[in-house]
C-alpha cells in the first residue's frame, strides 16, 4: 500500500494501492492513471507519499490516524462522523 | 417533378409545398426538398437513462448550473473516500450527462452541501459541514474549467457546527447568501452574506433568523435581492421565510406556515419566473402524499395558496426527498419525488402555475431503484432539468438524469429557413417563394428599419429566438427586404 500523509499534521490523508499512480504537483494532486479522482486541497508542496506501507491499521479511514513514516498512531482529536449527525 | 426551380420572379424560388402554405408565412426547406411553412410539433415529457458519477456511498449531493461554461457542478459526500468532499463537473445534453473526473475540495468528512453559482465573478461557491473540523460551517470557491474544476482554500463562516448548509447567488448585489442550521444553538437558522474575490470568500455577520429545530433547508432565489427559505421543524410543520440582501447583511421577514396546520416534511422550493411564485413541494408525513403549494411574496412576507397533492412520496431519511426546479423555457416546476406507491422509485412530475394553484401532468420514473438525496438544476444551455441522486437500491451510487419537459418543437434550425411564401398554396402544389434579397410585400405592422427574426412558430419579431435566424430588414410596414 502506499499512502498520502499532510507533512504539518501527519495525518494520513489517502490509503492506496501500490500500482495506483500519484501525480504531485504544486497545485493538486492527481490519483491513478487515467485519473480516478483530483485531490484539490493538498499538492505537493503539503504531502509526503510513502510507498510500501505493509502495516496500515484494518480500521484505516482518513484523518483517523497519523503516520510518521514507519509508524502509525491514532489522532488524538478524530471524531467519527457517523456517530452524530446532528438530528 | 423537381422540388425546386422554375423561377417566377428574380429572387424567388418555386418549390413544392409540403402541406398547406399561408401567404407572407417563413418557409423552411425540408431533407427531401420540398417546403413547409414553419411550425411547432407538440412534444411529450422524456428522461434519459442514467449515467454514474460516483460507484457507491453517495450522500449530502447539491448542485448548481454555472451559466458561463454551461456546465453543472455537483458537490457530494464521499464515504467509500471517508466521507470527503468531492465535486464532479457534468455536461448536459438531449442525450444524457456526462461526468469529469471527481475532484476532492476537502480531505476530511464533510455532510450537508450546497452549491450555488456566482455569475459576477464566475466562480462556484460550495458551502457545508467540515465534519473533520468540529463541524464547523465551511466554504469553498470552485472555478470551473473544461470537464475539471479547481479550488481556492476553504473559509469557515460558522465557527460552532453548522448543518443543513444552503446557499444561492443575489444578482442584484452579487453575493452568495448561506442559509444553514447551528446545531450548537438549538438549531437555530442564520443567514449570512459571503463575497467573492478571486478564488477566496468572505462573510459578513450570521443573522439569526428563526428559533430552535428548523431543519432541511432549501433556497430560491426570487430577483430584486430577495430568496426565500424553506424548512421544516421537529414535529414536520413547513416554514417559509423571506429574505433580503443588502450590502453585507441580510434580514428576514416573519415565518409563514407552508401548509396551514398540516404537516409538510422535507420540502423543496423553486421560483416560478414567469409566474412570479414561490413553488414549495413537500411530504406530509400524517399520510405520505406529496403535496405543493403556491406561494406569493408580498414585501418580506409570503402567504401560499391550499396544497394539490402529486403522488406520495416515501420516506427515504433525512433530506431531499422532494426537490423542485423551475424549467423557464416551458414554464413549467419540476418535482422529483421517491415514490411511495412504487418501492420509492424516482419520479417526476411537471406542474404549472396559475394564479395560487398548481396542477401537475402524468408521473414519468427516471430511477427504477430507491432514490434519496435529490438535486435539481435548470441547465439553460441544454434547456433541460439535471437530477443528481443517490440509487438507494444500487450501492448508494451518485447518478444524474437529463429531464425535458412537455412542450413544442420548432421546426425550424439555424439553417434551413429560405424565406417567405409569396401565396397561398396547396400541399404538393408548386409554390412562389420570396427568398434572399427579395422584397417580400405579404407583412403587416412592422416597423421600417429594424431587422426582424423568424420566431419559432413561423411569425416573425424583433427578438432573436432560439435558433437566432434573421428573417429580414423592414423598409415599410408591409414590406420586408429578405435576409436569411
Amino acid at each position: 500500500m502506499k499512502t498520502i500523509v499532510e507533512t504539518s499534521t501527519k495525518l494520513s490523508k489517502y490509503l492506496l494501492a501500490d500500482d495506483v499512480a500519484i501525480t504531485a504537483t504544486a497545485s493538486d494532486i492527481t490519483v491513478g492513471d487515467p485519473a480516478q479522482f483530483i485531490i484539490a486541497d493538498l499538492n505537493s508542496t503539503t504531502v509526503t507519499v510513502t510507498d510500501g506501507v505493509t502495516n496500515a491499521p484494518d480500521d484505516w479511514t482518513g484523518n483517523k490516524y497519523k503516520f510518521d513514516g514507519t509508524t502509525w498512531s491514532a489522532n488524538p482529536d478524530w471524531v467519527d462522523p457517523e456517530a452524530d449527525d446532528g438530528e | 417533378m423537381k422540388s425546386f426551380g422554375n423561377i417566377a420572379k428574380d429572387g424567388q424560388v418555386r418549390a413544392v409545398a409540403s402541406g398547406a402554405l399561408t401567404n407572407g408565412k417563413a418557409v423552411i426547406v425540408n431533407s427531401n426538398g420540398t417546403v413547409s411553412t414553419v411550425s411547432l410539433t407538440a412534444r411529450d415529457q422524456s428522461v434519459t437513462s442514467e449515467t454514474r458519477f460516483n460507484t457507491t456511498n453517495t450522500s449530502y449531493i447539491s448542485s448548481a448550473f454555472d451559466s458561463t461554461s454551461g456546465k453543472i457542478v455537483i458537490a457530494y459526500r464521499n464515504a467509500d473516500n471517508s466521507g470527503y468532499g468531492t465535486a464532479v463537473v457534468g455536461t448536459a445534453s438531449s442525450g444524457g450527462i456526462t461526468f469529469g473526473t471527481p475532484v476532492f475540495f476537502e480531505s476530511a468528512s464533510i455532510e450537508y452541501t450546497g452549491v450555488a453559482y456566482d455569475s459576477s465573478n464566475d466562480k462556484v461557491v460550495i458551502v457545508y459541514t467540515d465534519v473533520g473540523n468540529s463541524n464547523r460551517g465551511t466554504a469553498i470557491v470552485g472555478t470551473v474549467s473544461g470537464t475539471s474544476i479547481s479550488f481556492g482554500s476553504a473559509v469557515e463562516f460558522e465557527t460552532q457546527v453548522a448543518r443543513d448548509c444552503q446557499a444561492i447567488f443575489d444578482n442584484v448585489n452579487n453575493k452568495i447568501v448561506v442559509a444553514y442550521r447551528n446545531s450548537s444553538e438549538n438549531n437555530r437558522n442564520y443567514g449570512i452574506i459571503g463575497t467573492v474575490s478571486g478564488t477566496s470568500i468572505s462573510f459578513g455577520s450570521r443573522v439569526q433568523y428563526s428559533e430552535q429545530n428548523n431543519y432541511v433547508l432549501r433556497m430560491a432565489y426570487i430577483g430584486n435581492s430577495k430568496f426565500v427559505v424553506s424548512a421544516q421543524t421537529g414535529d414536520d410543520t413547513g416554514h417559509a421565510y423571506v429574505g433580503t440582501v443588502s450590502g453585507t447583511s441580510v434580514s428576514f421577514g416573519s415565518v409563514a406556515n407552508v401548509n396551514g396546520s398540516n404537516h409538510a416534511q422535507n420540502p423543496g422550493v423553486a421560483y416560478d419566473s414567469t409566474a412570479d411564485k414561490v413553488v414549495i413541494g413537500f411530504r406530509n408525513s400524517d399520510d405520505t402524499t406529496g403535496g405543493a403549494v403556491v406561494g406569493t411574496v408580498s414585501g418580506t412576507s409570503i402567504s401560499f395558496g391550499s396544497a394539490t397533492n402529486f403522488g406520495a412520496v416515501g420516506s427515504t431519511g433525512d433530506n431531499s426527498n422532494v426537490c423542485c426546479v423551475y424549467d423557464s423555457v416551458n414554464d413549467k416546476t419540476i418535482v422529483a419525488f421517491p415514490d411511495d406507491s412504487s418501492s420509492n422509485k424516482g419520479t417526476i412530475k411537471a406542474g404549472t402555475v396559475s394564479g395560487t394553484s398548481i396542477t401537475f401532468g402524468d408521473a414519468i420514473v427516471f430511477e427504477q431503484g430507491g432514490t434519496k438525496y435529490i438535486s435539481g438544476v435548470f441547465d439553460s444551455s441544454a434547456e433541460r432539468v439535471v437530477f443528481t441522486y443517490e440509487d438507494d437500491d444500487n450501492f448508494d451510487r451518485g447518478k444524474g438524469v437529463v429531464y425535458q419537459s412537455s412542450g413544442n418543437d420548432s421546426t425550424l434550425t439555424s439553417e434551413n429557413f429560405i424565406g417567405f411564401s409569396d401565396g397561398a398554396f396547396a400541399t404538393t402544389q408548386s409554390a412562389s417563394i420570396n427568398t434572399a434579397n427579395t422584397i417580400d410585400r405579404n407583412q403587416s405592422g412592422l416597423t421600417a428599419g429594424q431587422t426582424y427574426f423568424v420566431q419559432n412558430d413561423g411569425t416573425i419579431g424583433t427578438t432573436a429566438a432560439d435558433p437566432s435566424v434573421t428573417a429580414g430588414t423592414a423598409i415599410s410596414a408591409t414590406e420586408l427586404i429578405v435576409k436569411g
